[in-house]
């Protein structure tokens, strides 16, 4: 080999050497994983890299990953932010060693924040709208209702000073300001929710069935309506703290009130007006044989059914009381409901032709008999 | 026998003779039937097609007024299609019993094709109904077809198709007004579908609007009379107590007797309101540059914080809903749309100061008022001098907000915005990290902007102010920064997204950022105190040019002395090799520097840094010791290197406000002025920040030296402000690049041959 190609062979393979460290020197693609403290991805999050002098940034995907084609050298420093919220909620730094390099974040600080809605009793608050809102410069807002356990739960939340408003039936029933964080990240709240009975009674403290109770949320505007039971009573209940209209009604006679219902509440109306047993429809009377005392079923033309019992101590016509069991159940016979008059159907084909040809016919055949009778 | 014969041949002629009678009776009821039936069948179809009719037109009422109190047609369509299931059940229900079957669907029809610079007017299939208003030629229509079966009459696929309509046309050229009455009148059409005219408008179910220049607002006029002239024509007669030409600009609301509704406006569909703008500033030839400009309702125009001058009278801006307007361009190639956006300005009393603060992006459904404004930009290219722009809107009251096409990105979780031209990471309490190379820097919360190149390099934040020098005995400490600046504690506001922000509509213009704080912080204790000065400052990120706008308020709640008041400062972190300002003097500054040629009428100089001097740049003082003129217009400088550097402008309202702090802190060596200092830090190190420093006097101290910072004192219930650009400028910085963009900034200066922006109204209504 002579000297000159032994030196182009030699600067081959320098060539050939460097060539392996320039390649090697390509920049790597950094993918960032962003997950929540349940390991769930965080889609959305702003992903910032700094790597030397140059700063990129992206959106995390559907998956929870932001990823950066052709940003770190083997070996270099490069700087993670991670924005949630309109919050940075992590720093820190990493070093690239693969291509690509995965850097797997799971965000303890991240994570859900779940509120629990019961009334007094204990019982859970279904359909309560919450509203979680802060401030970040701007006004952020998020809304969820509970569940039919009184839950509702706000995902991938951050520690943020918030306010919790909590609106039942249009009526807000807690409005605080909450310091969320993941030691407070569940919250339990005993929510004003009350009932209201309503008894309504005649001049002789006889009480009135199908009065009717219509109550009205003085703020919102909303009505409720019911009908007293055999009993007199009406009761409403999931009713929210508020100031409520109460109106009874019943042949005339009404009577109202205005209350703030912050407690379990029974109140008693008594409207100006003696009650009879009779009414204005007929009633069908059903007398057991076997049950003492008797039980009879008035039923109304409407088709809706009541049972009466006869009274068990003062025979007041209208006293209703609970009726004993009887030993054996009464056969109730309900009268449909009238049914609307069907509309005339128009008819098909003209009958009196037929009951004219008929009558012809029967004139004819008549005639004939006749005349062969004769015959 | 004989007998029997005979009377089974009777019997079969009676049966005979009654077959024969029975067959006319037959044929009698029979054709009855026919009869009968055909009648019912009509008179069905008849009732249906009428109750159609009164169907479509009780829907286009109903969503026309609601469109006109939601100004979006999407719930006035769901009306619409909930009306007509509701109106389908009941002729279900009605017609139960001869097995109705029917099925509605909305059609495409056209209306009317492309015609005097109109455009083609089309319900199209899915649509159901359109509103064309806000032009002279306005419609409301509703088209829908509907498909019958009769089953018990064996009547199947019966068709029929309503066009149901509402046409306004106002004769523009009509227009008149008697002075001395106070009375404008104008003919208007109004028509119903095929042309069918409506004869009985009533004065309750017009109104006319005008703009009214008292109250800079558009205002109901009385109706003094209307006039039917027959087959749809009408005079309005109507009250106008001005002495100008604005009659002619009205908008016209109707309602009809079937309560649809429709709206038109005097303004030409093929002109809109058209202008030309010019710009005043010297060496146009060479000069590109990008105005974003600001209108408001009543004509009033705004260029970087400053009213704008107006030739003429512009037209005020209709009170249409303010989705509806966009913005053309003349280029030689014909008209261009450029991106628009809407806002939403406030004059806000703080700290009994009156200062304009953007409230928000508008909400795009609402009626345009004094408060909106109408943004976009403007380029002039070199040579150009003028440029003809159109505000016009859409005929379609469909229109949404244009998305596009913009540069502008915003990454609302680290509060990064980005341009194709740079970038700008608001930080904050909320985000208080950013990297100088291998180094994590945590800012301690301090409100602050870092604009970076668009690869992400950047020099370091821009602090909008800053009070007390950090110093240990004599020397300067660390790198000579002041101590107590603006605290991030409550974020920078942005304004990015329109609302409802479910539609994610974001802006195409520029963003708009809002820090209000009333605390600071020092950066090196990370002490947050309230009791020093509250800052509210507005930030204006424009899409596709190389500036930002900073609008800096600052009020002292407390007196307090210290050493140096900082208006901005911004760092260099030792990166910057070149410096250049702007200056008075014709003379050479010092040894160091060289001066290139004047840049402007022979009175301003460019000078460039050649070596990293602590060179100082001044305002008020030169050396030799000069007073400047108090009318000096703005003021430039800059620092860079080969990548990136960046350009601070001051406007000329600002540099006199920086003469009326000077004159009221008191302190040894009055009167104050503002110094410009590049930072050299002691011994090794150089900051080469640019500073706006508050100070006595010239120092020939070093200024490292703690001495070169003298002792002030800032009186409470002191309030201040500036104006302040930043501009990302290249790394090759030269004086011809600098005389590119300064000079757009000198606007409103006292000097009559620095540059202006005059608008020229072209053409209107």
């Amino acid at each position: 080999m002579s000297k000159q190609k032994l030196t182009i062979v030699l600067f081959l393979l320098l060539l050939l050497f460097y060539s392996v460290p320039l390649t090697s020197a390509e920049a790597y693609t950094i993918n960032v994983l962003v997950y929540d403290s349940l390991g769930c991805p965080i889609i959305g999050a702003d992903v910032s890299i700094v790597a030397g002098n140059f700063s990129y940034i992206e959106k995390t995907n559907s998956a929870g990953i932001a990823s950066f084609p052709n940003v770190g050298h083997p070996g270099e420093t490069i700087y993670v932010e991670i924005g949630w919220r309109e919050k940075t909620i992590y720093y820190g730094s990493y070093q690239v060693s693969a291509d690509p390099t995965w850097i797997n974040l799971t965000l303890e600080n991240v994570y859900p924040f779940v509120v629990q809605v019961k009334d007094p009793s204990g019982s859970a608050v279904s359909d309560s709208s919450i509203l979680v809102t802060w401030t970040l410069g701007a006004t952020f807002e998020l809304e969820e209702s509970t569940n039919k356990s009184g839950i509702a739960v706000f995902d991938q939340m951050i520690d943020l000073d918030c306010r919790i408003v909590i609106k039942y039936r249009g009526v807000i029933i807690y409005d605080e300001s909450y310091s969320l964080s993941k030691d407070t990240s569940f919250l339990e709240i005993t929510a004003p929710i009350y009932s209201l009975g309503i008894r309504v009674i005649d001049k002789n403290n006889v009480s009135i069935r199908n009065a009717l109770v219509t109550l009205t949320c003085v703020d919102i505007g909303w009505s409720l309506q019911k009908s007293t039971n055999s009993e007199g009573y009406a009761k409403f209940t999931d009713l929210p703290k508020a100031i409520y209209k109460v109106e009874v009604s019943y042949m005339r006679r009404t009577a109202r009130e205005t209350l703030l219902l912050d407690s379990d509440l029974n109140r008693t109306y008594q409207l100006d007006i003696v009650t009879e047993t009779t009414t204005s429809y007929p009633t069908v009377t059903i007398t057991t044989i076997t049950t003492t005392p008797s039980t009879t079923t008035s039923l109304s033309p409407t088709g809706s059914t009541t049972i009466t019992s006869p009274p068990l101590s003062t025979p007041s016509p209208t006293e209703i009381s609970l009726s004993p069991t009887p030993t054996k159940s009464p056969t109730i016979t309900t009268s449909p409901p009238p049914q609307p008059k069907p509309p005339k159907k128009e008819e098909e084909f003209p009958i009196t032709g037929l009951l004219i040809i008929l009558g012809i016919m029967a004139y004819s055949f008549g005639i004939s008999w006749v005349i062969l009778k004769r015959s | 026998m004989k007998k029997r014969g005979q009377m089974i041949v009777i019997a079969a002629l009676l049966m005979a003779i009654l077959l024969v009678s029975l067959l006319p009776i037959t044929y009698m009821a029979t054709t009855h039937y026919r009869f009968m039936r055909y009648k019912s069948v009509k008179e069905i179809t008849a009732n249906i097609a009428s109750e159609f009719r009164r169907g479509l037109e009780a829907i286009l009422a109903t969503s026309t007024h609601i469109y006109n109190k939601t100004f979006y047609l999407e719930p006035g369509r769901i009306v619409a299609k909930k009306l007509f299931n509701r109106w389908v059940m009941t002729l279900l229900k009605a017609y139960s019993g001869v097995g109705i079957q029917v099925n509605v669907s909305s059609g495409d029809i056209l209306l009317q094709p492309a015609k005097d610079g109109y455009p083609e007017i089309r319900i199209e299939e899915g649509e159901i109904m359109k509103c064309f208003w806000y032009f002279p030629r306005a419609i409301s229509a509703i088209y829908a077809t509907m498909s019958l079966n009769l089953t018990e009459y064996g009547l199947y696929g019966w068709n029929i198709s309503r066009l149901v309509l509402l046409n306004l046309t106002i004769n523009t050229d009509q227009m008149r007004i008697d002075y001395s009455k106070d009375m404008g009148w104008f003919n208007m059409t109004l028509l119903k579908e095929y042309q069918e005219p409506v004869n009985d408008l009533a004065e309750g179910t017009l109104i006319v609007r005008y703009y009214d220049e008292n109250v800079n607002n558009w205002k109901i006029a009385d109706i003094i009379n209307i006039t039917y002239r027959g087959a749809g024509d009408y005079t309005i007669f109507f009250k106008y107590p001005h002495d100008d030409n604005r009659y002619k600009h009205l908008e016209v609301m109707i309602v009809d007797t079937r309560g649809i509704m429709v709206e038109a406006t005097t303004y030409r569909i093929s002109t809109g309101i058209e202008f030309t703008i010019t710009r005043n500033t010297p060496n146009i030839t060479v000069t590109n540059e990008t105005y974003t400009l600001e209108a408001v309702l009543g004509g009033k125009w705004y260029w970087n914080g400053h009213e704008i001058d107006i030739s003429g009278e512009f037209p005020p801006i209709p009170p249409l809903p303010i989705k509806q307007f966009r913005v053309n361009i003349s280029e030689a190639s014909g008209w261009r749309e450029v991106p628009v956006q809407y806002e939403v300005w406030k004059l806000v009393s703080w700290h009994g100061h009156d200062i304009w603060v953007p409230v928000d992006l508008a909400i795009p459904f609402e009626r345009v008022n004094s408060s909106m404004r109408i943004v976009f930009q403007v380029n002039f290219p070199p040579g150009n001098q003028t440029r003809k722009i159109r505000i016009w809107w859409l005929y379609d009251v469909d229109a949404m907000p244009p998305p596009g096409p913009t540069d502008l990105e915003y990454f609302e979780n680290l509060h990064i915005a980005k341009t194709n031209m740079f970038w700008v990471q608001f930080l904050d309490s909320l985000h208080q990290y950013y990297t100088v190379g291998d180094t994590l820097v945590d800012y301690k919360g301090i409100a602050s902007l870092l604009m970076k190149h668009p690869s992400g390099y950047h020099f370091g934040p821009l602090d909008l102010q800053g009070f007390e020098t950090a110093s240990s005995g004599w020397i300067i400490k660390r790198t000579n920064l002041s101590i107590w600046r603006p605290y991030g504690d409550s974020p920078w506001n942005i304004k990015f997204t329109y609302k409802p922000e479910e539609r994610k509509i974001n802006a195409t213009v520029r963003l708009i950022a809002v820090l209000n704080t009333s605390k600071v912080c020092d950066f090196y204790s990370g002490e947050v105190r309230d009791n020093f000065y509250d800052t509210l400052a507005i930030v204006l990120i424009n899409a596709n040019v190389p500036y930002m706008q900073v609008y800096c308020h600052i009020y002292w709640k407390q007196s307090h002395s210290g050493r140096g008041l900082w208006l901005f400062r911004a760092m260099g972190q030792g990166y910057p090799n070149n410096f250049g300002y702007l200056r008075f003097d014709s003379k050479p500054f010092d040894q160091n520097m060289w001066v290139d040629e004047d840049t402007y009428s022979g009175i301003f100089q460019f000078l460039q840094s050649l070596l990293y001097p602590h060179a100082h740049g001044h305002i008020k003082f030169a050396w030799p010791l000069q007073f400047l003129p108090m009318n000096y217009p703005a003021y430039w400088i800059a620092h860079w290197n080969d990548t990136y550097g960046r350009a601070f402008i001051l406007d000329n309202s600002s540099l006199l406000s920086l003469y009326t702090i000077s004159d009221q802190i008191s302190g040894s060596g009055d009167p104050y002025v503002a110094v410009t200092w590049i930072k050299e830090i002691f011994p090794y190190t150089r900051e080469l920040s640019i500073e706006l420093e508050v100070k006595a006097e010239w120092s020939w101290l070093p200024s490292w030296l703690i001495e070169n910072h003298p002792q002030i004192t800032i009186p409470n219930d002191f309030f201040y402000k500036y104006h302040l650009v930043e501009w990302r400028v290249e790394g090759n910085l030269t004086k011809d690049v600098v005389n590119m963009y300064y000079y757009m900034f000198l606007e409103k200066n006292p000097i009559n041959d620095l540059p202006t922006l005059q608008i020229e109204v072209s053409g209107g209504s």
